[in-house]
């Protein structure tokens, strides 16, 4: 389950414990010396698993300028980790920007969403997808200076199977083995060909990070760090400041920056009032008024505006096994009588977030169109009769969190379920107490956040019926395609199959498909290179998911 | 006389620590939740259950509580698995100095504000004051803080917008990090001192005694100054005793608008993630804090008015 403490669904209810780039031998991670790298071929079996399509988009970005090492920046994070060991603490997008500043993944985006070996050399499957084999590059070593070799790796497979939070991440590992220095064999329980996509440090889960197996071993390993990533560890005052320093032995190109501070700001207004005020360098919203705003000081020559892929999609979920929801009727009429627009002003979301008939966006590879329905009050209102003349009124309790702002969002769709003559109760709990009653069963209706928007298979705890089963909905043809989809390396053949889980999703409609969030990432004019993710092999990258980016290439003018 | 107020001190922490505890057991949601998410299996909530002794009676995780306790060990957080004592040093220090700066603006402001109104009760300035007290006093603390912060930290840029700098790092710094958080913090109190105060001058002003003084030709400064503003004083030192415990509730938002890593926002993070050891602490913490600060002011009142002394 994502940890997104700074998006609207983690304050809703989300679920949250409230939680780019490819290979080379040894190539070096120089923008400047790209077309000098000489790319290396893929790995054969390396999975190309498309996931969000969009390319993030920059404006303002001046006329290149020649990198300059040197110059600190600080950056104003939306919330506090609570430690940064990848196999134990869960973390936002926050804790992820941390995390990328000191650990690097076994594997990574490209710029086109497909996966590809990033700490790894390669990623390779045998024909079924059963026995994965990670080769690790050599010549890597931790901060603390243990090399980075198969026995490493095995060792963070190994503490995320004994984490009680990411073992189910990693459930279909059924055992390892070393093949040689650099080499580490992982057969599965079964068929497992979506693999990598767990190894991005993505939305996925943390598995991907790799950290110094010394660290893992220490209790107290979560407060110092030690990855192999562009910058090191330095000090940790909680809710104070993080301080990283750059890695001059960096395995490829080192960073620019000497140092970058991390503040966590938990208020929005604070957050953006520091960087207004130049006392912190990077900010990331998802306000559409926000971004619009910083695109017209881009547009003057005043800023960086870096757009990410939409990710994050907040969705409905509606408890099948209980009256009056068990009715498809009703269902189908709560999703008619929504004006998503509505919603999405109501956000101030125009521009950054998109309305979705799905999982996965409209402009993911992995979206079908299902012909999900779209608001039709009159529609809706012709189903609602129809129930109640047949079983009479319908009402159930909608719940969510006491943030008020929460509360007022639930209004606004109580009304909308109103105009089509169903009456809504809203219940407000503790954000414990909701996840509870849904992981319980014992909900109708809620709001919900990280479920789809990437890899198909992360949500196969979701929607399998050997899953989690939050709306009590399971379909034989649904755990078919889901195991078919994991088990097969094809995208397209995936994609095949995962449409037979939207289609079946669309016709039964436990969840309601409400919008995804894009998020902006702001930067001054003197600080550049956020927009800008290098692969080892001199191709470029994926440098933005969610609110997510790396510090690689950032620099400041002097 | 000491010895039995040591004894107080020991009877309420218990009181304290036991009632938190119990309030914590009361409060809905699940500490499991916040340390495994809402995505662990049953077995590993139960075996976190068992592990963090949540399994175990309220009296029983109490005397265990306790019994490390005693030792100075505070436990560590459910949370982020820090030791409390180490986590409560990182942030005493800025919890206290931002609560005594506070009260030292507070009283810098209040009693010369409170002597000028009393010297000259109902005159202009007495019912500017007045005025502005009101003001303060029905502005909450953190619209002052969010105002403060908007504009000399991102408008004019006079002040950072967050973070501490420690003592050791740069005095000035230390005092240009709080300085804001200060005044947010301090300006409700400003209303209430000076009230309090200027009525007991005034009060004390008609005493008999004033009168002689005055008779003997001593001019109002002197008068304040020798003779009225100290016995005048007991009710504001009283207020500005019973008002640090509401400062250190009021540093919750400060802390968190400013960013500053003390008590106030660790308490909170505590209670919003059902980290009751880490609440625990934070409870001991303050409760020790408030004790002896209402220690400090009963001794002041015997400094203050020998009369407290002799009965």
């Amino acid at each position: 389950m994502r940890s997104r403490t700074h998006s609207f669904s983690s304050r809703f209810i989300s679920g949250v414990a409230v939680l780019g780039l490819a290979l080379s031998a040894c190539g070096g991670n120089d923008p400047n010396s790209a077309s000098t790298t000489p790319a290396t071929q893929k790995p054969t079996g390396t999975v190309d698993t498309t996931g969000a399509t969009t390319a993030p988009t920059t404006t303002g970005t001046d006329a290149p300028v020649e990198p300059v090492k040197g110059g600190s920046i600080t950056i104003g994070l939306d919330a506090e980790s609570t430690g940064f060991n990848p196999a134990v603490d869960t973390w936002a997008d926050s804790g992820h920007n941390v995390a990328r500043a000191i650990f690097d993944t076994l594997a990574t985006y490209a710029a086109d969403g497909s996966v590809v070996p990033y700490l790894a050399e390669s990623i390779t499957a045998n024909t079924d997808a059963t026995v994965w084999t990670i080769k690790v590059r050599s010549g890597v070593v931790f901060h603390d200076g243990t090399k980075l070799d198969a026995a490493a790796v095995q060792a963070n497979f190994q503490a995320a199977l004994d984490s009680s939070v990411f073992k189910s991440t990693v459930k279909l590992v059924q055992s390892m083995q070393i093949v040689d220095d650099l080499t580490l064999a992982i057969t599965m329980s079964a068929p497992w060909g979506s693999f990598p996509n767990t190894l991005v440090g993505g939305f996925t889960g943390q598995v991907g990070y790799m950290a110094s197996p010394k660290m893992l071993a220490d209790p107290e390993g979560g407060r110092h760090p030690v990855g192999t990533g562009p910058f090191v560890f330095s000090e940790w005052t909680p809710d104070d400041h993080l301080t990283v320093t750059r890695n001059d032995n960096y395995w490829q190109h080192p960073a620019y920056l000497d140092s970058v501070t991390f503040r966590p700001l938990g208020d929005s207004t604070v957050r953006k009032g520091a960087f207004d005020a130049g006392d912190t360098q990077v900010y990331y919203t998802a306000s559409a008024s926000e971004v619009a705003g910083y695109k017209a000081a881009a547009d003057k020559g005043d800023m960086h505006v870096t757009m990410a892929p939409p990710a994050s999609p907040e969705v409905v979920l509606l408890n099948t096994k209980k009256a009056p929801l068990d009715d498809i009727r009703v269902r189908k009429a709560l999703a008619l009588s929504i004006d998503i627009d509505r919603v999405i002003t109501f956000l101030d979301g125009v521009g950054v977030k998109q309305a979705i008939h799905g999982p996965w966006a409209d402009d993911s590879f992995w979206y079908v169109d299902t012909k999900y329905p779209t608001y039709d009050l009159v529609e809706a209102k012709k189903l609602v009769a129809e129930y109640e003349a047949e079983k009479g009124p319908i009402s159930f309790d909608y719940s969510g969190n006491q943030d008020p702002f929460i509360v007022t969002y639930m209004q606004l769709f109580q009304s909308m379920w109103k105009d089509a003559g169903i009456d809504v109760n809203i219940v407000s709990k503790a954000q414990g107490d909701n996840i509870a009653s849904v992981f319980g069963g014992s909900y109708q209706v809620t709001g919900w956040g990280g479920i789809g928007g990437d890899d198909p298979d992360n949500d196969y705890g979701y929607l399998h019926s050997g899953g989690v089963n939050i709306t009590g909905f399971t379909s034989p043809e649904i755990d078919a395609a889901m195991d078919a989809g994991r088990a097969l390396s094809d995208p397209a053949a995936r994609k095949a199959e995962y449409a037979k889980v939207q289609q079946i999703l669309t016709d039964n409609m436990p969840f309601l498909w409400l919008y995804t969030n894009q998020f902006g990432v702001i930067t001054p004019t003197k600080v550049h290179g956020i927009d800008t993710f290098v692969l080892p092999d001199g191709t470029p990258g994926r440098p933005l998911t969610s609110a997510r980016f790396f510090l690689n290439n950032v620099w400041v003018e002097s | 006389m000491f010895l039995l107020r040591i004894f107080r001190l020991v009877g309420i922490l218990l009181a304290v620590s036991f009632a938190t505890f119990s309030m914590v057991s009361l409060l809905p949601g699940d500490t499991v939740d916040s340390v495994l998410g809402a995505n662990a299996s049953q077995a590993d909530r139960l075996q976190a259950r068992h592990d963090l002794h949540l399994d175990q009676a309220l009296p029983i995780r109490y005397g265990h509580w306790l019994a490390d306790a005693v030792q100075g060990d505070l436990g560590r957080s459910y949370r982020t698995r820090q030791p409390v004592v180490e986590a409560l040093g990182q942030r005493v220090g800025v919890t206290l100095e931002l609560v005594l700066l506070s009260q030292f603006l507070a009283l810098a402001l209040a009693v010369p504000m409170a002597v000028l109104s009393a010297i000259r009760p109902g005159s202009w300035f007495d019912r500017l004051f007045n005025g502005a007290q009101l003001a303060m006093l029905a502005t909450p603390g953190f619209l002052v803080a969010l105002a403060l912060f908007t504009v000399f930290s991102v408008k004019l840029g006079w002040f950072a917008t967050a973070g501490f700098v420690p003592f050791s790092d740069s005095p000035f710094g230390n005092v240009k990090s709080l300085l804001l958080p200060s005044i947010a913090l301090a300006l409700e109190q400003v209303a209430m001192y000076s009230r309090v105060l200027r009525a007991d001058l005034i009060t004390t002003l008609d005493e008999n005694y004033i009168w002689t003084a005055r008779a003997k030709g001593l001019t109002n400064s002197q008068i304040v100054r020798r003779h009225a503003l100290r016995p005048s004083s007991l009710g504001l030192v009283t207020l500005a005793g019973v008002t640090m415990g509401r400062m250190i509730g009021g540093t919750v938002l400060v802390e968190y608008i400013f960013a500053l890593p003390g008590l106030g926002r660790f308490t909170i993070d505590a209670i919003n993630n059902r980290d009751f050891i880490a609440l625990q602490g934070a409870v001991v913490v303050l409760t020790v804090g408030f004790v002896v600060v209402n220690m400090f002011v009963d001794v002041l009142h015997r400094v203050l008015d020998p009369r407290i002394r002799i009965a």
